[in-house]
């Protein structure tokens, strides 16, 4: 057997020579860095977890505002019902998405959450954009538009404009970005 | 009571035999390694079914299937316990003692095995949290000692007078020392090659991504551990290997040799994204995560087969791919002559209509350019069948070359099986290297046997020639008088044919001398010698050279005889043909002398 190094050559076998302990430190070395690196990716993958659960729950949210008033139920906030409500100027208006939207995510526990990947960031938003850090941890409801066009059907999704009334159900998605501003979806809702 | 002592007898050769069948780790040809391979597996299972019912989503719908996969487990690991328990007075290892069953279950190995299926039965009597029992459950891994201890005490053992550098070279490269450590390294590493791009596979599923996001983070980790230990422990050793002699030149070569590199690239988008996130979006180098699989090429011919299939044709293949791409550029200069007037949108250039081309003469015809004058679509019908022809071609040769190379390969480990029967037997070397070499060309034991058989039957064959050559068939010379006889005459003949041409003299002083010829050897050339002066003077006084007796049988021998009665009388006569396996000669001076005598 070819023994072809000066250190294997001149070390004997019993002892470790100084290129075996700088190896040997190079591993501990390299493990504590991938055990450091792994933390902060494991940590940051959790933290998109918690996300996901508070989008999980604002969706399960608006299902439960929808199921109640389907079913004619009392609904609070009555901004997300069909009922008319108090206008700006005293006048009474049919509620619209952004208000009831904004009843929901301004009444707690949703009004209390901060954004978790980025707590500079808002809570909720529009959409997603890579291009731009400020999106970083949203959670976002996006409006289904279906389409058909040359014999095939789908859904856009896209944001709400505002205004829409909630006469009629409405297709929404409940989706978050992640920290590089990725859209993750989490669940379609009828509302 | 006779038939209890029938009876006990019965169960103590059962006992036996399931010890030496099963459980004897000394003895290689039993099934040992395989219920070792068995279990190990399926405490792998274990492991694996373990990290994915802690997820909600698989297991609620599949429970009743991990239970049952659970109790099947608990049971195998439970006979192993029992039938290890009672097999114990069998084991050297254990039956030296006054009670060996006791021995045993104090054993580590025994107390292993019982960890691993307690805590289950203990659930059984004591309310426990499942959570708990979950990670008791982690002990079964445990059990994978009973084969690593072994491994690891062999590996010591082998490399015992080596440095610290050179285990690690037996233990992470191939070579005489790595034992069965090194092939468990192997599995490990092809275990995580395997697990890693299944998981970069997986995270491309959306929904799949979704539920399992941190376990594909924890896992990527782990990974990436896991290579970078085995690249760091690769360019520490490298050194140790022939390949890469030299302190510095070996390591450059290591670090720039294609295994090496693809190591590195497995590893490296990890850290840079870890380090350079903040400054770069490098999630594209994840991509590269996919390299990994590269990585089983170390532990495969077949890349290096197909390197090698297309280096020695590439002339060939050079000249099809040229031939190709004139055709590609003619076809689509045509398309475009034709159709751009008709379809400047989609014929819009030349290069535009060499991917119509392309797409039309492989086969693929996607469709979304097609011709649609008259002269395009003739074009087109020619080149369609025209291309069938042309891609076909490469095609061809690469797989001809394939089988070409493995029946080259074959043919040698035939060549190899034939010398290695040189000497009758295979021995424990030259299995091993069958073994390797099968492996390597993916042949099965049953053609193994075959090629065996055939090798012998050239071996047999060989032999037979060789010894036709010689004349010295014994076997047939005893079945056959006549052709002994005629042997005998062709021998008389050929010392006949020595006598006319050497100097007797200078023979016979040598003859004379201490040490030069046997007994026998001497006895016979005295005899010869007095015998062919009474054959001359009455027989043939006056010719120069004695007429040999030549057979029918051998030509061979006539015609040696032939040219030693043209050359006798003018000049000295050739030496008759020697053959092939000479007995060993003695030492004599007059080799390289004159002849004359050195005494």
């Amino acid at each position: 057997m070819w023994r072809g190094s000066l250190a294997a050559k001149s070390s004997s076998p019993s002892r470790l020579s100084i290129g075996d302990i700088i190896f040997i430190l190079t591993l501990i070395t390299v493990t504590l860095v991938v055990i450091g690196v792994g933390t902060r990716t494991v940590s940051n993958a959790l933290e998109l977890e918690d996300v996901k659960r508070r989008a999980e729950q604002l969706a399960s949210r608006f299902e439960e505002i929808a199921a109640k008033r389907k079913a004619g139920e009392e609904i609070t906030p009555e901004q997300c019902s069909n009922k008319e409500i108090d206008g700006p100027d005293g006048t009474k208006v049919l509620p619209t998405w952004s208000d009831c939207f904004n009843a929901v995510t301004g009444a707690e526990p949703f009004s209390e959450w901060k954004n978790i990947l980025n707590p500079d960031n808002d809570t909720y938003g529009p959409a997603c954009d890579r291009t731009d850090e400020k999106t970083q941890g949203l959670i976002i409801i996006e409006k289904g538009t279906p389409w058909f066009s040359a014999g095939s059907t789908g859904t856009y999704y896209g944001a709400f404009d505002g205004p829409e009334t909630l006469q009629k159900e409405i297709l929404g998605r409940v989706s978050l970005c992640d920290r590089w501003s990725n859209l993750i979806r989490v669940r379609e809702i009828k509302f | 009571m006779k038939w209890f002592a029938a009876l006990r007898a019965f169960f103590l050769k059962a006992r036996k035999f399931v010890f030496n069948r099963l459980l004897d780790a000394h003895d290689p040809t039993n099934l040992h390694t395989k219920f070792e391979n068995f279990v190990a597996t399926l405490i792998l299972l274990n492991f694996a079914s373990m990290l994915v019912e802690h997820i909600p989503e698989i297991y609620e719908p599949y429970s009743f299937w991990f239970r049952t996969f659970d109790h099947i487990s608990l049971t195998v690991f439970s006979a192993e316990y029992l039938l290890r328990l009672y097999v114990a007075p069998e084991d050297p290892e254990f039956n030296t003692s006054r009670f060996p069953r006791l021995k045993y279950v104090f054993s580590l190995y025994a107390l292993i095995d019982l960890s691993a299926i307690l805590p289950f039965y203990l659930s059984a009597f004591i309310d426990m949290d499942l959570r708990l029992l979950r990670i008791l459950r982690l002990l079964r891994l445990f059990k994978l000692f009973r084969v690593l201890i072994p491994a690891y005490k062999d590996f010591m053992y082998i490399n015992a007078d080596r440095t610290f550098r050179q285990k690690i070279h037996a233990l992470v490269w191939p070579s005489e020392r790595g034992g069965k450590l090194h092939e468990f390294f192997d599995l490990f590493i092809v275990l995580w090659v395997v697990i890693s791009v299944l998981g970069v596979i997986f995270e491309s599923v959306e929904s799949i991504h979704y539920l399992l996001n941190v376990e594909f983070a924890f896992l990527d980790v782990v990974a990436v551990w896991v290579f970078t230990l085995e690249y760091l422990m690769r360019f520490y050793s490298c050194v140790e290997d022939p390949e890469f002699q030299g302190r510095f030149k070996g390591t450059f070569k290591f670090t720039t040799s294609p295994n090496a590199v693809i190591d590195f690239l497995a590893i490296i988008p990890f850290f840079l994204e870890a380090f350079l996130h903040h400054l770069f979006d490098l999630r594209f180098l994840r991509i590269f995560r996919m390299m990994r699989l590269l990585k089983l090429t170390r532990f495969t011919d077949a890349t290096q087969m197909m390197i090698l299939v297309l280096r020695r044709e590439w002339p060939v293949m050079a000249a099809s791919i040229f031939v190709m791409m004139l055709v590609v550029v003619m076809t689509a200069s045509l398309g475009y002559l034709f159709e751009h007037d008709a379809q400047p949108d989609k014929f819009e250039n030349i290069p535009q209509s060499i991917y119509w081309a392309v797409i039309t003469l492989t086969s693929v015809g996607y469709g979304d350019i097609s011709p649609v004058t008259p002269l395009g679509r003739i074009i087109t019908i020619g080149i369609s069948i025209m291309g069938i022809a042309i891609v076909a071609i490469p095609a061809g040769i690469l797989s001809a070359a394939f089988t070409d190379q493995l029946r080259i390969e074959r043919e040698t480990l035939r060549n190899e099986l034939i010398e290695m029967l040189a000497d009758g037997t295979i021995d424990e070397t030259e299995r091993a290297f069958i073994e390797q070499e099968a492996k390597r060309l993916h042949i099965q034991p049953d053609e193994i046997d075959r090629l065996m058989l055939e090798a012998q039957k050239d071996r047999a064959t060989q032999e037979h020639q060789d010894q036709s050559v010689v004349g010295f068939d014994l076997k047939s010379l005893s079945q056959n008088p006549e052709l002994a006889l005629n042997q005998f005459r062709i021998l008389v003949t050929q010392l006949d044919q020595v006598f006319a041409v050497v100097d007797q003299k200078s023979v016979d002083m040598r003859m004379q001398a201490e040490g030069y010829a046997t007994v026998l050897e001497r006895s016979i050339w005295y005899m010869m010698l007095s015998n062919r002066a009474l054959y001359q003077q009455q027989t043939m006084p006056p010719a120069p050279a004695p007429e040999p007796a030549v057979p029918m049988e051998s030509p061979k021998a006539s015609q040696a005889s032939d040219v030693v009665n043209e050359n006798v009388p003018d000049e000295p006569a050739k030496p008759a043909p020697r053959p092939r396996k000479p007995r060993a000669k003695k030492p004599t001076k007059a080799d390289d002398t004159d002849g004359s005598p050195s005494a």
